[in-house]
């Protein structure tokens, strides 16, 4: 049983995506703890299964094999049904490009985790609505459309969106990817005051500048967890059999 | 660029998409064939009836009395008309005769015209073989001339070309065959054969006898109206001068085309033709769907066109090029669909109600309506491609061509259009669907109203006894009696009985009645059916008789002649009276006919099915007063038609010469009078289906298209926790709401519809709210149905993979 301070503990989980007979091993017996209130940050070279282990951390996807355990609770076989309701209950997303649904307005975009909430009150979710929104500054917007607003507003707005339902965890997947260094920068500092306030991160980002902000790095290879004098390692005997 | 290039660009384009293409051409061949086949049967039927030159120009003249405007015309009358007229260029006159056709294989009825030597030049017919008859020959002793109608020629004679110069024999008259006439000139439609009207100086000079149709070419510059009015104060000279049989009659002048297609047909062909042409504007709505969802993929060439330097109008003749062209492929295709649909409309329709629907012979594909084809498929080409080709012109190319990611999801112009389009898809459907339900409902009602009559157990037939043999009551009365007899003996058989109309039948007359000293107020007149029967007619049909007494052997010949009226006849005549022992005559006050002494009364029973309102009618016995012309009806335990050679048999055994006519069961009778109708309803319920077909298919595409579309958003909503259901919901309430809207503005159109068009729904309230109802939840259902597959798709998708586009 994990501590009371872990939110999150994974065991020998493994990853294999299986396409015409052949088998890619995206994750390979990855083990990691993550406890609450940290903020971690995960990097590493394209198709290191960064993603693919943040989307089975988002209960997005399953696991090939290993044990799963979210907030106390083994989470690596349940149903399409169970996963959607624990996703809206304990995690957060924030995406590169926002995903923010152009038809609805700022406040409806937020609060739309909410509604997929079974009984929540709509005056319960104006209210969360409202606090999210002043958490990340953007309360003034409430009434705009995505398309009225800037890069980095669009994803002050993404972060309230995850906030609203006081997630156990914020999934962060390259939350500055699409917005320029001063915007990012902006976001970043958001993030880190919301770790400050107590929230659970885990960031997944391939800029080492970013990453910094976290307290803890974590670094992936070929589906493996590193440390950064070993990635150092095996990213330079890459560049030397590549150059070879 | 030239036109040439845009078509040689436009054909690359429908290449590169063969599936849009194929849907488009498709549904354009059906939507623009059926059409064109229905406009092939208007053209045929209701516009050009006849191969008649300036067929505008003909009119039909008829006397107007105040029972009718159509009655026929008396040949005194008819001289002076063409004596004093001014309006016309030439007159014609005709009437008609049922004759038996001998010494050319089996003995048969023929529908004779008798004419005046000048009907074919009115109607400038040329023969399409011989020569038509001239003046000379319209003389009592030189008339023994005929000229076959196109399908007797072929019928009987084999389409034989020797056939002038023959001896047909017509009521054991001999008559020389000096001519042929052609298909297209089939005028009335059920004649058989051509005859010199010849009448001897007593016709001539006979006010009293209505017994012919007029016909008229005007005089050029002659308008109807001016027609109309000139034979008006004819008639009233007319009326002055002779007023024992003029007084109260006109002169109506009418189109010789709208006499011949009568008020109904044309409204029928409206209707029906309004609801393929909401069929076109379905499909035009269907492929402006499917063009809007390709615009979406082509905004990028459109941008790069117009970063070349292409101005708006350029575009917009470009995609109308490929859209217009679209409708031509789809328009080659439709003729085949017309060539198919209008041989199915020919063979389905029994050739004894055929012959009397002028022109339906001729249905085909001629230049007229080829062009009409042409012309619908340039407008549907027009129609589907303008609102999608203004769509792709609203591209900003600056935004479009520059490379960068989307950072909010959602839906453009072009699916709040095709969502507009699927709306109207629905409305348009709804509004075709409840009229064919109206429709056939209505039909369905009449259809069986005389199931209570066993129309499936009766054979009905007449037999043309020829005047000349039969000239006397007591010879008719001897034939009667025998046949009937003979008719009962036969195995099977529970009734034999005479009657000149059936219930619901529409045969039965309306005729003058004269009561015995009763006077009727100036210009008021009194009516009643006239109905001959024998006396186990009310027995057969199972018609009480409620007061009085029935028909019996006791009314013979020589004895007091004696009727039975109908219930309404007696309320109508005798309110709070006994009918019984009165004595009334059929005709007006200077009719020649026998005082009839009322020993019954009978329960009410309608003669028509298209006006069930109670009638007056008088019922006389057939063996008392024998008509010239009656049918038999003869109820059978087993297959009416089956017993339809012993009777023959039975009635040649006593006079071989004596054909059994218009064999049917009285089940036929009713279902051919429905002919129509049926034809109408058939031709909805065809478009009905296809524009709901259409509809589904369209509100399918806008919802798949908003899934695929929205893959994204709903990849996202699935993150954020919604379940599957949640999206199943959300896509099927989107069509709901869709459905929704497209349903009530459908039933808004159906009721402003069907009211306007209420006469034509018959038997069926034109909001019969079972059948809107029905209809609506029928819709629904489909609709829901075709947005379920696309609902579903939405449901599956995995969250992961949709948002993996990062």
């Amino acid at each position: 049983m994990p501590s009371n301070g872990t939110l999150i503990e994974i065991e020998e989980l493994t990853k294999v995506f299986y396409t015409d007979e052949i088998e890619t091993h995206a994750l390979s017996g990855i083990h990691l703890t993550i406890a609450r209130g940290e903020y971690v940050s995960m990097s590493g070279p394209s198709g290191c299964g960064k993603s693919t282990l943040l989307s089975i951390l988002g209960l997005l996807d399953t696991p090939t094999g290993g044990r799963y355990v979210l907030n106390g609770k083994p989470v690596e076989n349940l149903s399409f049904g169970e996963r959607s309701r624990i996703r809206n209950q304990e995690i957060g997303f924030i995406f590169q490009s926002f995903n923010l649904i152009g038809d609805l307005t700022v406040e409806e975009n937020v609060e739309l985790p909410l509604t997929y909430r079974a009984g929540m009150p709509s005056a319960e979710r104006k209210k969360r609505v409202k606090e999210a929104l002043g958490r990340v500054n953007m309360a003034h917007r409430m009434k705009h459309y995505p398309a009225q607003l800037s890069g980095g507003q669009q994803q002050r707005v993404a972060v309230a969106r995850a906030l609203a339902g006081s997630p156990s965890i914020l999934l962060a997947d390259e939350p500055t990817g699409n917005l320029d260094s001063k915007n990012g920068e902006a976001v970043m500092r958001l993030l880190s005051d919301l770790h400050r306030e107590g929230s659970t991160i885990c960031m997944v980002t391939h800029d080492p500048r970013f990453a910094r902000h976290a307290e803890r790095e974590l670094h992936l290879f070929d589906g493996k967890i590193v440390s950064e004098q070993e990635m150092k390692k095996l990213e330079e005997e890459a560049q030397t059999e590549a150059e070879a | 660029m030239t036109l040439l290039n845009d078509l040689s660009y436009a054909l690359r384009q429908l290449r590169k998409s063969p599936g849009f293409a194929l849907a488009a051409v498709l549904s354009l061949a059906i939507g623009i064939g059926i059409n064109t086949a229905m406009f092939s049967s208007m053209d045929a039927v209701v516009l050009h009836p006849l191969a008649v030159p300036r067929l505008d120009r003909v009119v039909n003249l008829s006397e107007q009395s105040p029972l009718s405007v159509y009655e026929r015309v008396a040949l005194a009358n008819y001289e002076d008309w063409t004596r004093q007229s001014r309006s016309f260029a030439s007159f014609a006159i005709r009437s008609e005769a049922a004759m038996t056709l001998t010494g050319s294989g089996d003995a048969a009825q023929v529908a004779a015209t008798l004419t005046s030597a000048s009907f074919f030049h009115v109607l400038r017919a040329r023969p399409l073989l011989g020569r038509v008859y001239g003046e000379e020959e319209c003389h009592p002793g030189r008339n023994s001339v005929a000229v076959l109608s196109y399908g007797l020629w072929k019928r009987k004679f084999g389409a034989d070309l020797g056939v002038l110069g023959r001896t047909i024999t017509l009521d054991q008259h001999n008559y020389t065959v000096i001519g042929v006439m052609p298909k297209t000139m089939q005028y009335p439609s059920w004649t058989d054969v051509y005859l010199p009207l010849a009448p001897s100086p007593e016709q001539l000079a006979d006010r009293a006898t209505h017994s012919y149709f007029g016909l008229a070419r005007l005089r050029d510059g002659v308008t109807i109206h001016e027609a109309q009015a000139e034979m008006r104060t004819l008639a009233e000279r007319l009326a002055r001068a002779y007023p024992a049989t003029n007084a109260g009659r006109s002169v109506h002048v009418e189109s010789l085309l709208d006499n011949i297609n009568g008020p109904e047909t044309p409204l029928y062909y409206r209707l029906i033709f309004g609801a393929t042409l909401f069929v076109l504007l379905v499909v035009c709505a269907n492929i402006a769907n499917l063009q809007l969802a390709r615009g979406i993929a082509r905004r990028p060439e459109i941008a790069m066109r117009t970063a070349l330097g292409a101005d708006r109008t350029r575009i917009l003749r470009q995609l109308l090029t490929e859209s217009i062209l679209l409708s031509l492929i789809g328009a080659a295709g439709g003729i085949g669909v017309a060539k198919l649909y209008d041989h199915y409309l020919m063979a389905s329709m029994p050739a004894r109600v055929a012959r009397y629907m002028p022109g339906w012979s001729n249905t085909g594909l001629n230049a007229r309506v080829l062009a009409f084809s042409l012309a619908l498929a340039i407008v549907s080409g027009v129609i589907a491609g303008v609102v999608p080709a203004l769509d792709a012109l609203r591209v900003d190319p600056a935004s479009q061509l520059k490379a960068g990611a989307r950072s909010a999801l959602g839906a453009g112009s072009a699916h709040r259009l095709r969502s507009i389009f699927a709306v109207v898809q629905i409305a348009l459907a709804v509004a075709l669907v409840i009229g064919a339900a109206l429709m056939s409902k209505g039909m369905d009602a009449w259809l069986h109203a005389a199931d209570i009559y066993a129309p499936g157990k009766m054979l009905t037939f007449s037999v043309n006894l020829p005047a000349a043999r039969f000239d006397t009551p007591q010879k008719r009365a001897q034939w009667y009696a025998e046949s009937l007899d003979r008719l009962r003996a036969l195995p099977g058989v529970t009734h034999a009985e005479l009657t000149t109309a059936l219930p619901y039948n529409d045969n039965a007359w309306n005729r003058e009645i004269e009561i015995e000293n009763r006077s009727t107020a100036p210009g008021k007149f009194q009516d009643a059916l006239d109905l001959p029967v024998t006396p186990g007619y009310f027995a057969m049909l199972r018609i009480p008789i409620l007061a009085g007494r029935g028909f019996d052997r006791s009314d013979a010949i020589g004895s007091t002649p004696v009727a039975i009226v109908s219930e309404r006849f007696a309320a109508q005549y005798f309110p709070g009276e006994n009918p019984l022992g009165h004595r009334i005559r059929m005709g007006g006050s200077d009719s020649k006919e026998a005082w009839l002494t009322i020993v019954g009364v009978a329960k009410e029973t309608s003669y028509s099915l298209w006006d069930q309102t109670p009638r007056a009618a008088v019922y006389m016995d057939s063996m008392q007063l024998p008509p010239k012309g009656t049918e038999y009806a003869v109820t059978t335990e087993g297959d009416p038609l089956a017993l339809a050679p012993a009777a023959r048999k039975a009635l040649a055994a006593i006079d071989p010469l004596l054909p059994l006519n218009t064999v049917e069961s009285y089940a036929q009778i009713q279902d051919d009078n429905l002919t129509g109708l049926k034809y109408a309803a058939g031709t909805l319920v065809v478009d009905g289906v296809i524009a709901l077909l259409l509809a589904a298919i369209g509100i399918f595409g806008v919802m798949a298209h908003l899934v695929g579309e929205r893959t994204r958003e709903i990849g996202l909503r699935l993150a954020m926790g919604a379940s599957r259901k949640d999206i199943l919901g959300m896509i099927l309430r989107r069509a709901s709401w869709l459905t929704g809207v497209g349903l009530i503005a459908g039933l808004a159109l159906a009721l402003g519809l069907a009211r306007l068009t209420a006469s034509l729904f018959v038997g069926v309230r034109p909001d019969d709210p079972l059948v809107f109802a029905g209809i609506a939840s029928i819709v629904t259902a489909v609709a829901l149905f075709a947005s379920y597959l696309p609902a579903r798709r939405a449901a599956s998708i995995d969250p992961m993979q949709a948002l993996r586009t990062e």
